[in-house]
């Protein structure tokens, strides 16, 4: 499942970088720094002139890296936090094992 | 590269393009608001690095709850970012006529004074410095380190 994050992570990361690329080259330094700052921006440029230069693939690859993130985040949370209750009933259980304090 | 560049003009005349952003950003915001996490930064996320703009839709969120030093801690920029927003919000819904004017208005602003493009750059400047930083701080083993993807790889565990 982390591995499947990280190729998530990484393809996400590819696909802005050569939207970046793209964006400094069309519309110069300003939006391009501004692209860097928000990623929202290049996602949506990028969609918004995918036809006209030539972005389809590289915006559905993006999109789909980010669509398919979430039902990953949330399985990967789903199991954290499986693996978090087993260890506080072990925790529980190893209290309960423990004599009773004398006073 | 010129100094005076006017981009931000130069975005305010795609008026598709503002309101797609306009949207997006309003909608992730109140998305934050409802404890949802929409937009994945692809920096933060293959990296655990925060990127120049990291923590500013939270910091935003905190202003218009009125919470001003939670603001800040997020990101200090955000307030700037909030007003853009605003500039942003008044040209896209004006007439044609208006818009037209106030953008025209805006573009010599920019040329006069290079304002759009310093507040731009000092932004840059401040979020690659809280990066660098951040790495170095969990490279030395600081308070605030980071962990590489997300923190689905963090097992939790009971110290004794």
């Amino acid at each position: 499942m982390t591995a499947l994050m990280y190729l998530l992570a990484l393809g996400s990361l590819v696909c802005w970088i050569l939207v970046l690329i793209r964006l400094f080259k069309a519309k110069g330094v300003g939006h391009g720094i501004l692209g860097i700052i928000c990623g929202l921006y290049p996602f949506i440029w990028g969609w918004i002139k995918a036809k006209e230069l030539g972005l389809t693939k590289i915006m559905i690859a993006w999109t789909a890296c980010w669509v398919l993130s979430v039902p990953v985040s949330m399985s990967a949370t789903a199991k954290m936090a499986g693996d978090m209750q087993k260890i506080m009933e072990e925790a529980q259980k190893q209290q309960q094992a423990l004599p009773a304090p004398q006073q | 590269m010129s100094f005076r560049e006017p981009w931000m003009a130069a975005m305010l005349r795609d008026r598709w393009l503002c309101l797609v952003l306009l949207f997006a950003s309003g909608l992730i915001a109140a998305a934050q608001v409802a404890g949802i996490s929409l937009w994945r930064c692809p920096f933060h996320w293959s990296t655990g690095l925060p990127c120049p703009g990291c923590g500013m839709t939270r910091g935003i969120v905190s202003l218009i709850g009125g919470r001003w030093h939670e603001a800040w801690a997020h990101h200090p920029f955000a307030i700037v970012f909030l007003a853009g927003w605003l500039v942003f919000f008044g040209v896209t819904i004006l007439p044609s006529r208006q818009r037209s004017a106030v953008i025209e208005r805006i573009a010599a602003m920019e040329k006069a004074t290079g304002i759009t493009m310093l507040v731009l750059i000092l932004f840059a400047v401040y979020g690659l410095t809280r990066t660098v930083l951040t790495c170095f701080d969990a490279g030395t083993g600081g308070e605030n380190k980071t962990s590489p993807a997300s923190t689905i790889n963090q097992t939790p565990t009971l110290k004794p």
